[in-house]
């Protein structure tokens, strides 16, 4: 909506399948430079005869992959289940607490010194808490840290993207003599929404990272988090490689989840 | 550049309100009494509006015009309650500005379209509608008949980030028709626009205005727009902002590229002008 728009013709739409289209073209860069990562590090460990203690080379590593695919996906859906859990809790809180806070002044003074200081608490520092009060084999534990680490960027994104109104805005439903609740759902939550996916995009990273290091802290065995430190104890590095090569496509599955709901539900972010 | 002093001059001295200013006019819809606006306070105040009362009748078409800082936009706020004047008095058909605001009788256009770039053109025009809790398919029906008004009807399912900035005041427009307010606010709606398209806004304003016969306060700081729309142009001095004269504006309407090219459109352009110098050095 600039001033400055041109005036005669509309702008050229694109549509849904072009810009599609130039989303799959725009990740041609990024699959070539993993493939020539990947290339690089299988020469490098060859021609410099790296011990696989240090460094397995790629190869080696998906032949384990695709070997113990079963055990590993096993692992990925314990450590998952519970990354997808604490996501989807700690950013439904964060929402929910986000937008009392926007309502109410003395909430938002009151919240938000306790968000940052939620979001300073270390991980590693909660995971055993959270086991001694649910128990460890429950998965409520795990998601519980990794609540805890969605909550505080979604708290903050939400408080901000529902005062991000524009001022043109609230005149106009100022002028319209529009309800609290009406101003709040029809202009407010859409204003807020490109923040609130923003928080989801950032909290969907973390949360894989959150689920793994409660692993490390007991719970269950066949977990992700305990295989590879199990692993590492019976010196078959190749097999943490590759579990942490499965986590790593779970996180990605995960967010590239959030950015195709984000592209649905906020499309207009593409106008120009 | 010809000065004025020979032709016939309609101007109305300083507050001369009240009388009825278009022949079809039979009553005062908007009524500002004595409005003074000052903002801040202390040695820093400024004094915006100074004692400003006009008169606007039913169904007339008229602009305030003034050079920037004479508080031109602040009366226009004042009038549709979006700030509350330090002191004096709105009233619209007998009511308060606060009143009329609630009872939805106020159509706004800013100057820039605020359209809401998560709805699609339709659902922007329907907002209002929303809000007054109109039913679906009677707001569909009624979105699709502004915007067929302005001549954007097959637009209807775009987004208006898709849109020019004309297309985009058109759909504003339609939008504050759309709940058939009894006043049409207009705060400097085409002023981003360039010459040529702001000429074609103005006619298709006018097409609209004749026939939906609502009440129109336009702001502008252009002359040849106050005079080619109004039925009436009130020239606003610089701060404090005071009503410096009142002109009306005898072309017939329905005006068109005739209007534009007449003798008295001119004359009426170097009075408003030489008024505008006048306000300036004085």
């Amino acid at each position: 909506m600039s001033a400055t728009a041109q005036v005669t013709a509309p702008v050229a739409s694109t549509g849904r399948r072009a810009t599609l289209q130039g989303a799959a073209s725009r990740m041609v860069p990024a699959a070539l430079t993993a493939l020539l990562v990947l290339v690089l590090w299988e020469a490098i460990v060859r021609g410099f005869a790296i011990r696989p203690i240090f460094l397995p080379t790629p190869s080696a590593i998906a032949m384990t992959f695709v070997r113990e695919l079963g055990r590993l996906g096993e692992a990925v859906w314990i450590t998952g289940r519970a990354a997808l859990l604490g996501f989807v809790l700690g950013a439904g809180a964060g929402f929910v607490t986000g937008a009392l806070a926007a309502r109410w002044q003395w909430m938002r003074e009151g919240l938000l010194p306790m968000g940052v200081a939620f979001g300073a608490i270390p991980i590693v520092a909660t995971a055993p808490i959270f086991n001694l009060w649910f128990s460890s084999l429950s998965v409520w534990s795990n998601a519980s840290v990794v609540a805890l680490v969605v909550f505080f960027p979604m708290l903050v994104n939400t408080i901000t993207g529902l005062s991000a109104t524009d001022d043109g805005h609230e005149e106009l439903m100022h002028s319209l003599a529009a309800p609290r609740h009406q101003t709040f759902t029809k202009l407010m939550i859409p204003t807020s929404l490109p923040f609130v996916f923003g928080a989801l995009r950032v909290g969907a990273a973390l949360a894989v990272i959150a689920a793994v290091v409660a692993d490390f802290f007991g719970g269950f065995r066949s977990s992700a988090g305990f295989f590879i430190k199990t692993l590492m104890a019976t010196a078959d590095y190749t097999g943490a490689w590759a579990t942490v090569a499965a986590l790593c496509l779970f996180g990605l599955a995960l967010y590239g989840s959030v950015a195709l709901a984000e592209r649905t539900l906020t499309p207009w972010g593409d106008d120009g | 550049m010809t000065t004025s002093e020979g032709s016939a001059t309609s101007t109305t001295p300083d507050r001369a309100a009240g009388e009825p200013s278009t022949p079809d006019a039979d009553r005062a819809l908007v009524s500002v009494r004595e409005v003074t606006k000052r903002f801040g306070d202390g040695s820093d105040a400024v004094t915006a509006l100074r004692d400003v009362s006009i008169d606007v009748p039913s169904r007339s078409f008229w602009s305030l015009i003034g050079p920037s800082g004479c508080g031109k936009s602040t009366l226009l706020r004042v009038m549709g309650d979006l700030i509350e004047p330090t002191a004096g008095a709105v009233t619209v058909g007998g009511k308060t500005a606060a009143e009329a605001r609630r009872s939805r009788d106020y159509g706004m256009v800013f100057q820039k379209p605020t359209l809401f770039n998560w709805r699609t053109v339709r659902r922007n025009v329907e907002l209002p509608l929303e809000i007054l809790g109109m039913n679906r398919d009677e707001r569909r029906r009624r979105a699709d008949e502004m915007l067929q008004l302005v001549e954007l009807g097959e637009f209807a399912t775009k987004r208006p980030g898709q849109l020019s900035g004309g297309m985009q005041q058109r759909v504003a427009i339609a939008r504050a028709l759309s709940f058939e307010p009894s006043l049409l606010l207009m705060d400097e709606p085409f002023g981003a626009l360039d010459e040529i398209t702001r000429e074609r806004m103005n006619d298709e304003l006018l097409r609209i205005w004749q026939r939906l016969q609502t009440t129109v306060v336009f702001v502008t700081h252009s002359i040849p727009e106050a005079v080619f729309l109004s039925s009436h142009i009130v020239v606003m001095s610089p701060r404090p902002g005071r009503v410096l004269a009142e002109i009306d504006v005898d072309l017939p309407y329905p005006r068109d590229e005739e209007t534009r090219e007449s003798p008295r459109y001119f004359e009426l352009v170097t009075e408003v002008r030489e008024t505008l110098r006048q306000a300036q050095q004085g």
